[in-house]
């Protein structure tokens, strides 16, 4: 990949692996960049990270808390 | 020598069983086999009735539970992941219609739309229960990589280990996970009104 220039999907995919490793610096910065003029790719990073939180929030969703109140 | 007294344990084992059905939900995410996911809650019950006395209190029960399903659940992983090989690259190599998301040049072929305050789903019962329909349509080893990934939140090094997955293909799976539960996500609950 030409780390000057990402296409969107290349920024999708370094969105997610954002999540899972640290990122080299110049993997960063053609992120940064292309989020930064890329509304589309924005959104899809910013979902992969709500998505982060809806699952750490899962264990204790309300549908389990209900399940608990009952047993 | 001190031992919980009989009452005691009683009181725990009910207590255990309140929790037994949010176990296996926990355990079927990852496991996707009913006898599998059974095996492990039983094993967690067991060990947790042995081991209640062990149970500190400085953590919910809940919380302590799920500590030692993890670790009964990776080794069914374990246990399961020298016949699966041929299932990890049934999963990689679907075709899934992910390359549609993207025209020839590689841009988005629709632009993803936005999800307004998407906070607001997090306190509403019937958006997890969305979630877990969409989790529920991911292929099994996509599912079992990405729920170690952010529900046990093993790290990458330990789910390869766990797994037998190279890096760079378990990097590929979480993709694929997120990309679909977005997609689901996004026609389901974010795009149903829209």
């Amino acid at each position: 990949m030409s780390l000057l220039m990402l296409t969107c999907k290349e920024a999708s995919r370094l969105s997610s692996e954002a999540l899972d490793r640290k990122l080299g610096v110049r993997e960063w910065l053609a992120l940064r960049m292309h989020l930064a003029l890329c509304k589309g790719c924005t959104r899809v990073s910013t979902q992969f990270q709500f998505l982060r939180r809806a699952m750490s929030q899962w264990l204790d969703s309300p549908v389990d808390k209900d399940v608990a109140d009952r047993g | 020598m001190t031992k919980p007294s009989a009452s005691a344990t009683q009181v725990k084992a009910h207590e255990l069983e309140g929790h037994r059905s949010s176990l296996f939900k926990y355990a079927m995410l990852q496991l996707r086999d009913e006898a599998q996911a059974e095996d492990a809650v039983q094993e967690t019950m067991l060990a947790a009735m042995q081991g209640a006395g062990s149970f500190s209190g400085n953590s919910s029960i809940r919380t302590w539970l799920t500590g030692i399903l993890k670790h009964k659940i990776l080794d069914q992983i374990r246990k399961s992941s020298r016949e699966r090989t041929s299932d990890v690259a049934y999963d990689e190599n679907s075709s899934d219609g992910f390359d549609a998301l993207f025209d020839e040049r590689g841009a988005h072929a629709e632009k993803p739309a936005e999800w307004g305050n998407p906070e607001a789903a997090l306190s509403q019962k019937k958006f997890f229960e969305v979630l877990e329909r969409c989790m529920e349509g991911l292929p099994k080893n996509t599912a079992r990589v990405f729920a170690m990934r952010e529900v046990m939140g093993l790290d990458t090094d330990e789910i390869c280990k766990e797994t037998g997955i190279s890096a760079t293909n378990c990097g590929v799976l979480l993709y694929r996970a997120r990309t679909a539960l977005r997609l689901c996500l996004d026609e389901r609950w974010f795009g149903a009104n829209r």
